[in-house]
């Protein structure tokens, strides 16, 4: 009987992906082209620094790749962002606004300062992994402040985790010039961590420490678990359709405390790596705005783990070769950071661009 | 005398229905015309072209004898066509007085002259007898008098020909008797009103003539003094229905009861009873069909079966057992299946693919999970076998579903309900929207459901399919079922009464005015 | 910590009078920002559009050794950058919230880009101005405890609270600001009665965007007297927290700030008294008060329409 419905069919109605006349770019090319975009409008304010921006950015390149040190310090700058950028974009997934990604980090510096500090006496593994889960812990609980205040008031994680942010800053800032102040040192700092918490250098004579393959590491795992898991599963129908979620038994507020307390962790991984392997001690300072930048990370890498970990790298690459453009070219780091706000914009607006056209396109078949 | 207005040949065509099939309508001056026909005849089409919101593939509007093209609710207005919507277009924060001027407010130099305004309005409402206060706010109006203010912001623009969708629908009936006060002195200063309702009793007391509409094509106009309720209803339901598909005589006899409702109680979004105190049987192998206008209840009760909208009065039974305080998943362990009437927000999610959604509602069971973790390969075999076996058009199981036409994502939906045998499948209005192929393939599956001994419950505002395909046939009016037959001793006429509802709509002698 | 000091009628005459002036860029901004979400925007870039409005402030007053010319071109700054979010936001009906925070990006990475271009810090002293002095009103300003309060600040503090006047009459007894609010609530009902959405959105995210920029000016300009990264310091997120605090009420909004302004006036006096509470504790306090005031000024009367683009069917 199927049969015969599907022959007396024909191409009348029901073609699911009939093709519409018309060329369309391939959805691949348009965040390249936003990227392009970017670079030539980055150009243009190199330009009016009166510097030659094909010089400009071949210095760029040179200090991002130019040597073994540039790859490594690359690389060294990737890994707070990448983690921090896996933490907002899980929150992303699921239509939640986390941009506390700043205070988490600090955060989790914080759980991970507290063991290099007080529990230096165990063995480099254990002291290892402690310091990971405590500054995992201490990340997921500061959001889930504001995770509290969403689902028991209804607050805005917007305000909250914002806010949170700021305070997290002078939480920091009170411990490094109060109780946790190195006692030998006159700026406010803490002691350095015991070496059994420290996170190995990966390459000698770099920077590079083992934080990397922490990040990478979480990447691969959060992939899977987006893709392969009931939760992964779950999180994706609450953030596109919260009704059809809740039609479907899923149980969204849980979803929701899970994924931001998961975000938060994320992020005060960050913390941990860049304490624990860069900085050894907490200090003012520390999360240099990775918070922030996590958040366009989370975006441009289009909530994908591997998308955002390219994302990570190519702003890390920004920043490295930014900093070696400045000091060859004279021309302010800052105009990086423009340039970021541009890719930003304009993948932004592509995606505007293929929303309206998807929308045109399933106008003119349904009634 | 030129009428008012006149339409001519409208014909209105979307992918896969004629909405409307060549219509012709005129409106005298003065005139209070009914527009009667059920859900899906064609009506609200045919306003929205009038309305300008739509504009016709074909035919003619003429607004006294000037040929018009109407772009936009604007230029509707300015022609002197207003219509009051369902939804009000007022601004629930703001005064009455600054929604009817809203626009074209009256100032006095830079500032807005709230008093002058008020004296107008007082003027305008005076002329017509609507009563309003021009500086309560709209939120703290009841839904009559914010129908009112509605009304008289249209005149007070200049609308000469005014049309009401359902404006009984939400109004208590001494505000209805106000309407019609309303509306019988609009007629006398010379304004025509097009009013569109299901309910007999009123559009007799109110009318001068009524235009019935079945299936886009209308089934004729009559004056209202020659003609009566019993006429109207049978030109609404018609006798000739063409059915392809329906339920043969034979068939065997309904099996036990699975699923028994006592006097069940749901409310509504806005506090209200929806659901008023059904009390219904479902039995295995039989179709229980419940006809009615939207609007009665019909998608609470549907959802208090589903466990998605917990009853506030009654008990539900399931095999003997109380299942009142059941959640959905609950429910759906015990063999129900639910296809909503909203596809895209409820039933499925447009942004995940085929297969995802194939799996949205038995996702963490066996084979498609274990332990927490997918099997994507079992799914992807799911959702494969689904789409052959209920003719689903896609490029691919991994494709969005928001590139299914409607009648394949239905099919998907329904597929995945009744893949693994339903003991208890409610669907709401499963072929709204469908094109005629995927109608008919969804009501086979209906029918195939039912004879492996599946009890179905169908709510459909479409008579016609509910005639067609159920053991059963009950009326939904108002929160109560207020008629229920067999589907050989179904009247028609009775049927068409029950679904207008038998209000009564006292024609008060508005003389005075 | 010297309490005695502190329960007197200095103390807190010298506390309310300081509130005005902490108040004042986190009530431009706020103010500006409850036109755009009263007409249904949401604009959280507002920190970045301070920063810009503060660069560019301090740059023109230096070029032209005039300080309102610094507010004006400030003001012009502002409202470009609203002209481009109102373009991404009301016509490409683009998420508010991404496209919020790419406007965040840009305006603070200009404001610290161009700094550095314009002002290259070679070692040498930072460019000061001399910032707006204290023009306290005669007469007035002499009445105890309600002088010294009102009518002893800057010319810039003055106009800001007759913005505010100036805002409430335009809102709630205008024909502009009654169609700002019929946009915010029901935009299609606004469009069936002859009123241009793209028009009033347009117009109030403008407005809030030039109004948050002279926010950001009046901290170089009157505060400190150069320009700072820093500055602005989270005020303008503040600021939109603050007006759901106020219900989206300019009045409301101003009482909302001079809370704020006075809790950092108590906070800094309490350091310079020697409190022994830790400063960074004190500092918190706005940020908390913040979360406090999300907690109590629920988004019951938010305009309905609010991060809802507009698209006529």
């Amino acid at each position: 009987m199927y049969r015969a419905l599907k022959t007396r069919l024909g191409a009348g109605s029901g073609a699911g992906g009939e093709q519409r006349p018309g060329w369309r770019p391939p959805a691949d090319l348009i965040p390249v082209a936003a990227v392009l975009l970017a670079f030539m409008a980055g150009a243009g304010l190199i330009a009016l620094a009166g510097v030659s921006p094909l010089r400009a950015y071949a210095n760029l390149l040179l200090g991002a790749f130019g040597s073994r040190n540039a790859i490594a310090e690359t690389l060294v700058k990737t890994t707070p962002l990448l983690l921090a950028g896996l933490g907002t974009a899980v929150a992303f997934r699921g239509r939640i606004v986390n941009i506390g990604a700043e205070g988490q980090i600090l955060m989790g510096a914080v759980g991970a300062t507290y063991v290099g500090l007080y529990m230096g006496q165990l063995t480099p593994v254990a002291g290892i992994l402690l310091a990971i889960t405590t500054g995992f812990v201490l990340g997921a609980l500061w959001v889930g402040i504001a995770a509290a205040l969403k689902l028991r008031f209804g607050a805005s994680e917007l305000i909250t985790t914002l806010m949170l942010n700021y305070i997290a800053i002078e939480l920091v800032g009170f411990l490094i010039a109060g109780p946790w102040k190195d006692p030998k040192a006159f700026n406010p700092f803490t002691a350095l961590i015991a070496p059994a918490v420290r996170l190995p250098v990966l390459m000698s004579g770099t920077r590079l420490h083992a934080g990397i393959i922490l990040a990478l590491l979480a990447t691969a795992v959060l992939s899977y678990v987006l893709r392969h898991t009931v939760y992964g599963f779950q999180l994706g129908v609450v953030g596109a359709n919260p009704k059809a979620a809740s039609y479907s038994g899923i149980h969204n507020s849980r979803v929701i405390l899970g994924t931001m307390l998961l975000s938060g962790g994320l992020a005060g991984l960050a913390g941990v790596s860049e304490l624990a392997g860069l900085h050894y001690r907490l200090l003012g300072g520390l999360s240099a705005g990775y918070g922030y930048t996590a958040i366009a990370i989370a975006l441009l890498g289009r909530g994908k783990p591997f998308g955002v970990l390219a994302a990570a790298f190519l702003f890390a690459a920004l920043t490295v070769g930014g900093d070696g453009m400045q000091q060859s070219s004279a021309v302010p780091v800052q105009v990086v950071m423009i340039i970021e706000g541009l890719l930003l914009l304009f993948v932004l607006g592509s995606e505007v661009f293929r929303a309206r056209r998807k929308l045109a396109d399933s106008k003119r078949e349904g009634a | 005398m030129t009428p008012v207005m006149q339409l001519s040949g409208i014909t209105k065509r979307f992918p896969g229905v004629i909405a409307n099939d060549g219509i012709d309508f005129d409106l005298a001056e003065g005139e209070i015309h009914a527009l009667l026909g059920e859900n899906g005849a064609g009506k609200t089409t045919l306003m929205d072209i009038i309305y300008g919101l739509l504009r016709p593939d074909e035919g003619e509007i003429r607004v006294r004898g000037q040929l018009c093209h109407l772009r936009s609710p604007l230029d509707a207005l300015a022609r002197g066509i207003g219509m009051v919507h369902q939804h009000f277009m007022l601004v629930s924060t703001l005064t009455v007085a600054e929604n009817i001027m809203l626009g074209q407010e009256l100032t006095r130099g830079p500032f807005l002259a709230p008093r002058e305004a008020s004296r107008r309005i007082a003027q305008v409402s005076s002329q017509y007898g609507i009563d309003v206060h021009p500086s309560y706010e709209v939120s703290q109006l009841s839904v009559g008098e914010q129908q009112r203010v509605e009304i008289l912001r249209l005149l007070y623009r200049g609308a000469e020909i005014l049309i009401l969708d359902e404006p009984t629908a939400v109004i208590t009936p001494p505000e209805a008797e106000s309407l019609f006060c309303t509306l019988a002195s609009m007629r006398r200063l010379g304004k025509s009103v097009i009013f569109i309702s299901h309910k007999l009793k009123e559009v007799m007391a109110i009318s001068d003539r009524v235009t019935v509409l079945r299936r886009g094509k209308v089934v004729g106009t009559v004056r209202t003094g020659e003609t009566d309720e019993r006429q109207l209803a049978q030109m609404m339901v018609g006798r000739d229905v063409v059915l392809s598909v329906a339920r043969s005589g034979e068939g065997q006899p309904p099996g036990a009861v699975v699923a028994e409702l006592r006097g069940l109680q749901v409310q509504g979004d806005r506090g209200n009873l929806a659901v008023k105190g059904v009390d219904l049987a479902l039995r295995a192998g039989e179709i229980v069909g419940v006809a009615g206008v939207d609007g009665n209840g019909q998608p609470e009760l549907a959802e208090s079966l589903a466990g998605l909208r917990r009853p506030c009065g009654g008990q539900m039974l399931i095999r003997g057992e109380d299942a009142t305080k059941r959640d959905a998943l609950q429910l759906a362990g015990c063999g129900l299946r639910y296809v909503p009437a909203d596809r895209t927000a409820r039933g499925a999610v447009p942004s995940l693919s085929v297969a995802d959604n194939a799996v949205l509602k038995s996702h963490r069971e066996r084979p498609y999970s274990r332990y927490g973790i997918l099997n994507h390969p079992a799914i992807r075999r799911f959702a494969q076998q689904l789409v052959e076996d209920y003719d689903v058009r896609c490029p691919s199981v991994e494709a969005p579903a928001a590139s299914l036409s409607g009648g394949n994502l239905q099919k998907l939906i329904l597929g995945r309900e009744t893949a693994s045998r339903a003991d208890i499948l409610i669907v709401e209005h499963p072929t709204r929207g469908l094109d005629v192929s995927a109608t008919e393939y969804v009501r086979r599956l209906l029918l195939s459901q039912a004879d492996a001994g599946t009890a179905v419950l169908l709510i459909s505002a479409d008579l016609e399919e509910v005639l067609a395909l159920s053991d059963r046939v009950a009326v939904m009016h108002d929160g109560r079922f207020v008629y229920e037959a067999p589907r050989e001793s179904v009247d028609l006429g009775t049927l068409g009464l029950a679904m207008a509802g038998l209000e009564q709509a006292r024609g008060r002698d508005c003389t005075e005015l | 910590m010297d309490w005695s000091r502190v329960m007197t009628l200095t103390f807190l005459v010298n506390v309310l009078a300081a509130s005005f002036r902490q108040a004042t860029p986190l009530i431009l901004a706020a103010i500006g920002e409850t036109f755009a979400e009263r007409a249904g925007v949401f604009n959280l870039g507002l920190e970045g559009i301070m920063l810009l409005g503060g660069l560019v402030g301090f740059a023109a007053a230096n070029a032209a050794d005039n300080l309102w010319a610094g507010v004006a071109a400030a003001a012009l700054a502002g409202a470009l950058l609203g002209l481009m979010y109102a373009f991404f936001t009301v016509t490409l009906r683009a998420d508010q919230i991404v496209a919020g925070f790419a406007m965040l990006i840009i305006s603070s990475g200009g404001a610290i880009y161009f700094n550095r271009l314009l002002f290259p810090s070679r070692g040498g002293a930072q460019p000061q101005i001399s910032p707006f002095a204290v023009v306290p009103v005669p007469l007035l300003h002499d009445i105890p405890f309600v002088g010294p309060v009102l009518f002893n600040h800057t010319l810039l503090t003055y106009l800001t609270l007759a913005c505010v006047l100036l805002c409430g009459v335009v809102l709630y007894r205008t024909r502009f600001g009654l169609r700002v609010s019929a946009v915010g609530e029901y935009p299609k009902a606004a469009d069936s009665a002859g009123v241009s959405v793209f028009f009033i959105r347009y117009a109030c995210v403008v407005i809030g965007a030039a109004f948050a920029a002279v926010g950001g000016a009046y901290l170089s300009l009157v505060d400190l007297g150069f320009y700072v990264d820093t500055m602005v310091g989270g005020r303008g997120f503040i600021a939109l927290a603050l007006v759901v605090f106020g219900q989206w009420n300019p009045y409301a909004v101003l009482l909302g700030g001079l809370l704020f302004g006075a809790v950092e006036a108590i906070q800094q006096r309490f350091q310079i008294l020697g409190s022994t509470i830790p400063a960074q504790f004190m500092i918190m306090l706005p940020y908390l008060l913040t979360i406090v005031m999300l907690l109590v000024g629920r988004k019951r009367r938010a305009p309905s329409a609010l991060t809802v683009p507009y698209a006529r069917e």
